[in-house]
Formats: structure tokens, C-alpha cells, sequence
């Protein structure tokens, strides 16, 4: 028996990796892919006491689950990492030497610029296979075509079918982690069968959200199709396995499937976004304690990033959902990084986004405040868009001389007050999301929201 | 020789004056102690406080008294209240035609002399699109303006000024202390000084400010007299029916004069239809509702069938006429999402009154002049309702009920609440779109009540842009709740033009 490296504390999360019955009365049944919470250590080193969803408690072995753990290096995942980007025949060759029969990659083609070479290792030497595109599909053969590349990637590992021998052992490309492998490894990865896709209720940029039941439960899915958008759904996915907050949407789980398709599972926000629902609801419905306890929510969510060193680059009413006993939890993670990170963005919401940020890239908790400031001002005019009339190439340079938008109708002063401080345009002298989680406290125990 | 003379005559001129000075200096001096003296002497025996001075009110707009108790007047003329109403005031005119006579004058039609709702630029209640409508309009020319209440914040003034062909709208600010400044190079203590500023020099606005903005259209009176704000019901005798205008819903509507002096729309029921009793309350609300794009009731006659509605008279009658006889010759593409905006106002003030209009279409939207529409026939549905309780849904052509303007849970189960009537909002937008088509024109009654739960929805009309079927779309979602309010639909109509695409755009565009 293996020794386990750590004791795990109360509040470990851990899936299921077998089905356990129980022996005993203490014992806590669980099946496979449960997820479970640990409660507590045992005199036991090999089992702990747990509780499942259902709020039972018992005792289980731990070598039947497996914790759960936040997938980092979200830059290095990938779903296709035998591709190698554009490298030359020669590299390609050395990267599969030592030779070894079924090793293969990809490669960008240099003799055709936009095309794929599928290099494989077989009897001691590399063969190089043209993929061509045509008419939206690929193919080696020219007689099969395939909607993308791991689908075609899929079929030459079942049978070589004409190639000089079927694909057996992909050649990672160094530092790069199969996001598979690793949603599998950290606990997070579920079984597609489990899941049934109901109804769509959503359309993003990239693909549907879908209504679904996984295991009895009532859950959201966000289902990307091509490869070339699944990639970047991979580091939302993994940038969520590591947040866990009563306002932020839950992670429930991730499915990568072999031929592409990339399912992200969240738990189901029944009355939809926040801006739908301000404008579906409106003044007649939502009194002014509901628009500050979703103001609250939101802050909340919010410093919980902060503490934790993440900017979240989207703050908007439309990326805020509510659920059926109405609170608002932050969710659409796809710009998020880590504090720390420079990385580029290629498309950024101009209207929610600080002059800093805008100009010159500087994103940081600060910059997330003034998008919360906008929120505000959208959660208060019951979801307008914010800067009315003012065309977006325009409202950058007047914000920048100074423009503020007007407090909203019936809005409260105070309220209004922090919009303002969190569009000063210093970032550092903007208040952090925990002065306005104290601010927003004030004005909900002095009822100054009415 | 002649230099020197005039230099000789300069040092004179010099001298002069100084020696001038000396002597006139102690005069005012002298004078003013001796003023003084007097009126000290004279102010203390008397001690008397004066009598207070009366306010007088200009006339903005002409008016043509209605009855023998009203006073005309003209624009300019002065009057002085005597006794106040809400709405109609018993005055005496101090100039002008009725000079020392006395009668009621409708309040919404004076302002107090030197005030600013006396100025002929003051606008306070003219909406941005509104402004913009009438500074463009052949009456005004390039510099043309108007001062105006913001829309999104109380107690905020825009300018808005006619630059050639367009409209520039700045924002007025105010000071601590009280003065008002375009820019902070330059500050006023009073609007009207700003203005005058202005008039003279650009200084950073688009034009000089030349004439205000015509003052076109006289508001609507609130009510038809004095005494019929809170008379509801007035003699069948003092109603002329002239000519008649159409047959709606409910009844007749004609052209009619009120006691031979103010036109108005007539509205006449179908005997039988309901309890007059059950009327008289549904009007007491009706009347209270007022709103610049809900049509007026002025009075009721009830005492006799067919019973009379009375009116304010809309000079282009409905809007599905006014459409159809349009067909696009004049009506543009902004005009027709302009008239859905006003409809969506007029709508979205009884959205929070709490009110169902439970029959909107383009019927029951009348037009007047500059293409201003107004919600018509708000509530009667509910009184007919109530008679025909056991007979709601009939799936016939040509029945009362019309479905095809009517949400399925308002059909199905008789549920009426404001997301039905978006519902019917939306079916209206396609009328408007289509210069008043029938909507879902290959299907029955029957067929539309039969489709509409399994999800379908009418497909876009030719030539309607994708972002207005869209919101229609919105408007016939299945779970009324998630119909958007009528505040929402009046901003997406009013901002349609302006709207983002997406909310989204590249990065390195704004990139240093």
C-alpha cells in the first residue's frame, strides 16, 4: 500500500474513484464520480470522515478517491499538444528521434504555408503526410475528410488506414500538459455519458450555453465545438478549478472530448444574466434592498479575487448571473489571469474597461474596480448600457478629460458616490474591493439604499 | 506752427481738466449729505409697511377661450392670478386683448414675468430626440436653440443648438455658489446671461446662438375647462359630431367640437356593451393617468347610450391608418423607430403606474402633427372584459377578441399583465415596420393560437433591420417575466441608432 503524501484538511474536495458500498455502519457509500468533502481525519491514517452533496456523513477509504485540485499552468494546457507550430522537416525529424515505431506530431507546413504535416516515426525512419484543407475539411487521403484536426488525429489512431503504420504515442510538445490528462489528474475531468444536454438557453460568441442534467442535477453547460475556439475555453476552465466562492458560478466539471468538443459544467443560474433579468424585471419588480444586495454580492465575489490575486477583465452585468433565490454570482472567466500576468488580450469591453487598462495594458485589481464602478451604474439604470449615445471610439478620450457618466434615475446619492470613486482616474487612489464591501455594508445596515 | 499750436492746445486741455477736478469733487459730496438729512427726516415719522406687489404671469402660448368663464389672451400678455387651481387659475388680464377682464386660464400656459419658464428658450420638459426634431424643422435656422431639463438627472439643463443640419447638445453645469458655466473659462450667474454670453460669441460652441427655438405647438390644456377637471361627465348638447373618423373595437370615433369652441375626438360605444357604472370606474383611473404620449380623456356622457368619450383630437387619426396611407413615401426608417419609441414611453409611464392597456396595437395609437404619437383606448378592454367573461377567446376571424396581437397566456388562461401587453408591443413594432400589415399574414386565428406554444414566431419582415426583429423577438418570449420592461424597449428604440454592436472591439485600437 502507498503512503499518502498529506494529511487533507476539512473542506478538501475529492471525487470518487470507485464505487464503495460501505462495510461498515460509519461508512459513507459513494459511486463513481461523486464528489465528496472531507470533514475531518480519522485514528485512521486510511480513512477519513466525509460528507457527500446530499449533506450525509461517513466514513470512507482513501484510496478510493481522489483529491481535488486547482489546475495551474493554464498558458501550458493544451488539447492538442502533439502540435508543434510551424518547425521544419529537419526539426520535426530530430524531435522523434530516438525512433520509435507510432510517435508522431504535427507540424505547420513549411512547402505549403496554411497547411499541416503529420510527421510519424515507423521502422527507423520519419514519413511526412500532407494534411490539405478543402472546402472546410482535412484530409490526407483525399477520400476522408475530417471536420478538424483532432478528429482526424482520432481516426489514424484507431487503424493506419494507408498511413505506414497507425498513430500510437504522441510527441509532447515540451511544456505543453494534454488539458485532458490534467482535468483527469486534478479531479475535475467527468463522463460524458452522465451528462444529457436538454435545451439551449443561451448563445455566446463561441458557442451555446446549454440547459443539462449530470447525474440528477440541474446544471449549465457551455459546449465549444472547434478546436480552434476550445483552446481558450481551456484556460477559463482551469482558471475556474481554482476559484470557490458562494458569488462565483461553481465549477462543476470539465469533459474534453476526443473528437474536439470541450464541455464546460457549471451549476445552473435559473433567472440568467443579471442584465436580462434588470431589464425583464425592471423598477415595478426589483426594489432598491435587491439592487444593493446584488451590488453587495458582486463586491464580494470580487474581493474574494483580490485576496486570491485574480483579475477577472470582464466585470459586466451580462457576465453576472443570478440564481433562483436571487443571488448574484460572478461568472465568464475567459479574461481572467492571474495578477501577476502580462498577457495580451485580443478584445477587451471598451466601455467597462479603465483608461489604464485600455492604454496601456495595466490590468490589476484596480482596473477590475472600475469595471465594478460601470456595473454599478448598470445594475442602478436596470441595465442600460452604460455612456449612452456616446460612440465607443469617443468615450475613451472623454473619460480621459474627465467625463463621468450621470448618477442614474433613483439613484442613491451615496450609492452614486462610490460610481465615482471608482472611476477616479488615478488607479491607486481607487478604493480596493474590500473598502467598498465595507462601504456597501454601511449603506445596507443604515437603509440608506432606499 | 501748427504742431506747436496743437500741442499748445493739448497741455491746455490737460490743465483744464485738472483744474476742473477740484472743483467738482466736493459737490456730489455735499449733495449727498443734504439727501440724506432729508430722507432720514422724512422715513422715521412714517413707519409704515407698503402693500405687497402682485405676481404677474406672461403668457407663453395664444389662447382662444373655450367658455363664457375663460379669458383669452395672446402671447406676451400679462395676467395676474387671483384664485389658483391645479390646473386652471381664475385671472384677471392686465394687458393685451382681454386688458382688465376676468376669467380661468389653463396654468400650463403662463410662467412668471422674469422667470425662467418665461424665456422663450426655456424648454424644461422637451426631450433630447424631441429638441432635436424641432431645432431641425424648416421654422428654426442655424443657431436656433433651446435650454432643456436632462433626461437622465433632475435638476440638470442641456443647450441644444441647430448647427446647419445637426443638433450639438452641451451640458450646462452648475456652480456651488449658484452660477452656471459651459466651460470653466467662464462663468455666469444667471441662464440668461450664459445666453446673452453666447449670443454675442462662440467661444468653443458650434455656432452663435441666434433666435430660440419656435415655440410651434401649444401644449394641451388639462382638460376642456375649469370645470370639468372634476366634473367627469358634461351635457350629451355641449358635443357637436362632425365628421366621423373610423369604427374601432368598441365603437365609432369622430371629429367633434365642444361647446362650438374646442375641437376633440368623440369615441362613441356600442349600446349593450357594458355597465356604465363599471365605465364611470375604469375612467376615474383613466383620468388620472397623464402622460405627454397617452391621449388626454377629457369627459364622459354616460347618462344616455351610446355613451360618449371625449377626447384630445389627434389631426392624423390612428396609426395603422396613418401607416397604410404612407406606405413609405414619407415615413423613414428613424421615423418609424421614433413612433415605436414614443409608443414605448407613453407605455412604459403606465408600466409604473401599474396599469394594463390589454389592447395595444396600431389602432389604438393615434398620430398628430410632427409624427407625435399617443397610446389610445388604455383599460376599455377590461371593461368589455368583464362582460364577456364566460365568452374570453372566440378562434374566428373578425371576433372582438384579437388574438393575433394578444400573448398566448392572456388567450390561453386570460392572464393580462404589462408583459402581455409587450407582447402586443412587439406585434405592433411589425405594423410599424411593415406600414401597417396584418401580422402573421398567411395564418388564421386558429393557426397562430395553435403555433405559438410549440415555439413559433413570426420571421423577420422584409427589409427590417436585424436589431429591431430582434427586439421583437424579446418581446415574444415565452416566459412573460423575461419580456423586457417598456423602460428597457423606450432606451433600445431611442438609442437604436446609436447602439453598440458589440460591447466588445480590439484592444491594440486603443492601445498607446
Amino acid at each position: 500500500m502507498s503512503t499518502f503524501e498529506a494529511t487533507w484538511p476539512a473542506g478538501t474536495e475529492c471525487v470518487a474513484r470507485y464505487n464503495f458500498p460501505g462495510t461498515a455502519d460509519q461508512d459513507l457509500p459513494m459511486c463513481k464520480g461523486d464528489v465528496l468533502t472531507i470533514v475531518g481525519v480519522t485514528k485512521d491514517p486510511n480513512w477519513y470522515r466525509a460528507k457527500n452533496s446530499a449533506g450525509r456523513e461517513g466514513t470512507i477509504p482513501a484510496n478510493y478517491v481522489q483529491k481535488r485540485e486547482g489546475v495551474k499552468s493554464a498558458s501550458k494546457l493544451s488539447l492538442m499538444p502533439w502540435f508543434h507550430g510551424k518547425i521544419t522537416r529537419e526539426q520535426a525529424e530530430r524531435l522523434l528521434y530516438p525512433p520509435e515505431t507510432g510517435l508522431f506530431l504535427v507540424r505547420e507546413s513549411t512547402n505549403y504555408p496554411g497547411d499541416y504535416t503529420l510527421c510519424v516515426s515507423c521502422d527507423g525512419k520519419v514519413e511526412h503526410y500532407r494534411i490539405i484543407y478543402h472546402n472546410g475539411k482535412l484530409s490526407i487521403d483525399e477520400e476522408e475528410y475530417f471536420e478538424n484536426l483532432m478528429q482526424l488525429m482520432e481516426h489514424y489512431t484507431k487503424d493506419a488506414d494507408g498511413l505506414c503504420t497507425r498513430l500510437i504515442k504522441p510527441k509532447i510538445m515540451e511544456g505543453t500538459v494534454a488539458a485532458q490528462d490534467e482535468f483527469s489528474r486534478s479531479g475535475w475531468a467527468l463522463n460524458r455519458k452522465e451528462l444529457k444536454l436538454i435545451q439551449t438557453i443561451g448563445k455566446g460568441e463561441f458557442g451555446d450555453v446549454m440547459v443539462g442534467d449530470y447525474r440528477g442535477k440541474k446544471v449549465a453547460v457551455k459546449c465549444i465545438k472547434h478546436d480552434a475556439t476550445a483552446q481558450a475555453f481551456v484556460a477559463e476552465a482551469s482558471v475556474m478549478t481554482q476559484l470557490r466562492h458562494n458569488n462565483l458560478v461553481q465549477l462543476l466539471g470539465v469533459i474534453v472530448e476526443e473528437k474536439g468538443s470541450l464541455y464546460i459544467v457549471t451549476e445552473y443560474m435559473a433567472k440568467g444574466s443579471l442584465v436580462d433579468y434588470l431589464r425583464s424585471r425592471g423598477r415595478t419588480v426589483i426594489g432598491g434592498d435587491r439592487l444593493i444586495n446584488f451590488s453587495m454580492d458582486v463586491c464580494k465575489a470580487m474581493e474574494y479575487l483580490e485576496a486570491n490575486n485574480f483579475v477577472h477583465r470582464d466585470l459586466a452585468a451580462r457576465n453576472v448571473l443570478v440564481s433562483e433565490d436571487n443571488i448574484a454570482k460572478v461568472s465568464d472567466f475567459g479574461l481572467t489571469k492571474e495578477a501577476s500576468s502580462t498577457q495580451d488580450t485580443a478584445k477587451l469591453p471598451v466601455k467597462w474597461t479603465s483608461p489604464e487598462a485600455l492604454r496601456e495594458k495595466k490590468f490589476s485589481t484596480k482596473s477590475d474596480v472600475w469595471s465594478y464602478g460601470i456595473l454599478l451604474w448598470e445594475i442602478y439604470s436596470f441595465g442600460r448600457v452604460p455612456y449612452p449615445r456616446i460612440p465607443l471610439k469617443e468615450v475613451v478620450p472623454r473619460v480621459e478629460k474627465g467625463y463621468k457618466m450621470d448618477s442614474p434615475d433613483g439613484c442613491p446619492p451615496v450609492v452614486y458616490d462610490i460610481m465615482k470613486q471608482c472611476w477616479t482616474l488615478d488607479a491607486v487612489v481607487r478604493p480596493s474591493f474590500r473598502d467598498l464591501r465595507e462601504k456597501l455594508q454601511d449603506i445596507i445596515t443604515n437603509e440608506l439604499y432606499r | 506752427m501748427g504742431d506747436v499750436r496743437e500741442r499748445i492746445i493739448t497741455c491746455c486741455q490737460s490743465v483744464f481738466q485738472c483744474f476742473r477736478d477740484p472743483d467738482t469733487s466736493p459737490s456730489p459730496d455735499t449733495g449727498k449729505r443734504h439727501i440724506e438729512v432729508i430722507t432720514n427726516e422724512f422715513a422715521k415719522p412714517q413707519n409704515r409697511e407698503l402693500p405687497p406687489t402682485p405676481v404677474l404671469y406672461v403668457a407663453l402660448y395664444d389662447y382662444t377661450a373655450r367658455t363664457d368663464d375663460d379669458l383669452s389672451f395672446n402671447a406676451g400678455d400679462k395676467l395676474e392670478p387671483i384664485t389658483k387651481g391645479e390646473d386652471w387659475w381664475f385671472s384677471k388680464a392686465i394687458t393685451g386683448i382681454s386688458a382688465n377682464k376676468k376669467g380661468y386660464i389653463p396654468a400650463n400656459y403662463v410662467a412668471p414675468v422674469e422667470s425662467l419658464d418665461a424665456e422663450p428658450w426655456y424648454f424644461p420638459e422637451t426631450k433630447r430626440s424631441d429638441a432635436e426634431k424641432m431645432l431641425i424643422s424648416q421654422e428654426n435656422k442655424k443657431g436656433a436653440f433651446l435650454i432643456r431639463n436632462c433626461e437622465s438627472q433632475p435638476g440638470e439643463l442641456s443647450l441644444s443648438v441647430r448647427d446647419d443640419v445637426k443638433v450639438k447638445h452641451y451640458k450646462i453645469r452648475k456652480l456651488d455658489n449658484g452660477g452656471y458655466y459651459l466651460s470653466t473659462a467662464r462663468n455666469f450667474p444667471t441662464l440668461r446671461e450664459l445666453v446673452e454670453h453666447y449670443s454675442k460669441h462662440e467661444n468653443g460652441l458650434c455656432v452663435c446662438l441666434a433666435e430660440p427655438c419656435k415655440k410651434s405647438v401649444a401644449p394641451e390644456t388639462h382638460g376642456l375647462s375649469y370645470n370639468t377637471v372634476d366634473q367627469w361627465e358634461i351635457e350629451r348638447s355641449s358635443v357637436k359630431l362632425l365628421k366621423q373618423l373610423g369604427a374601432g373595437q368598441f365603437g365609432e370615433v369622430f371629429e367633434g367640437l365642444w361647446n362650438d369652441t374646442t375641437p376633440v375626438a368623440v369615441k362613441t360605444l356600442k349600446p349593450g356593451n357594458m355597465d356604465p357604472k363599471d365605465f364611470l370606474r375604469e375612467a376615474q383611473i383613466m383620468k388620472k393617468l397623464r402622460h405627454s404620449k397617452l391621449i388626454q380623456l377629457y369627459a364622459v356622457c354616460t347618462l344616455e347610450e351610446p355613451i360618449y368619450i371625449i377626447t384630445e383630437l389627434m389631426s392624423n387619426g390612428s396609426l395603422l391608418e396613418y401607416l397604410q396611407n404612407d406606405r413609405g413615401a414619407t415615413l423613414r426608417m428613424s421615423d418609424q423607430i421614433d413612433m415605436g419609441a414614443q409608443v414605448a414611453s407613453g407605455m412604459a409611464y403606465l408600466e409604473l403606474q401599474n396599469y394594463i392597456h390589454r389592447d395595444l396595437a396600431a389602432r389604438n395609437v393615434l398620430v398628430g402633427d410632427n409624427n407625435v404619437c399617443k397610446v389610445a383606448d388604455f383599460g376599455l378592454a377590461r371593461v368589455f372584459q368583464m362582460d364577456n367573461e364566460d365568452n374570453v377567446y372566440e378562434a374566428k376571424e373578425g371576433t372582438k377578441f384579437p388574438v393575433k396581437w394578444t400573448a398566448p397566456e392572456a388567450i390561453n388562461e386570460n392572464k393580462f399583465t404589462i408583459k402581455s401587453d409587450v407582447w402586443s408591443f412587439g406585434i405592433l413594432l411589425y405594423e410599424i415596420v411593415t406600414f401597417g400589415q396584418t401580422p402573421y399574414p398567411t395564418m388564421t386565428n386558429f393557426q397562430v393560437v395553435q403555433q405559438l406554444p410549440k415555439g413559433y414566431r413570426m420571421s423577420s419582415p422584409p427589409n427590417c433591420h436585424k436589431c429591431l426583429y430582434d427586439i421583437m423577438l424579446d418581446c415574444w418570449k415565452d416566459v412573460p417575466a423575461d419580456r423586457p420592461t417598456f423602460e428597457t424597449l423606450q432606451w433600445k428604440l431611442e438609442d437604436f441608432f446609436d447602439m453598440d454592436i458589440t460591447s466588445y472591439d480590439d484592444a491594440n485600437r486603443f492601445a498607446k
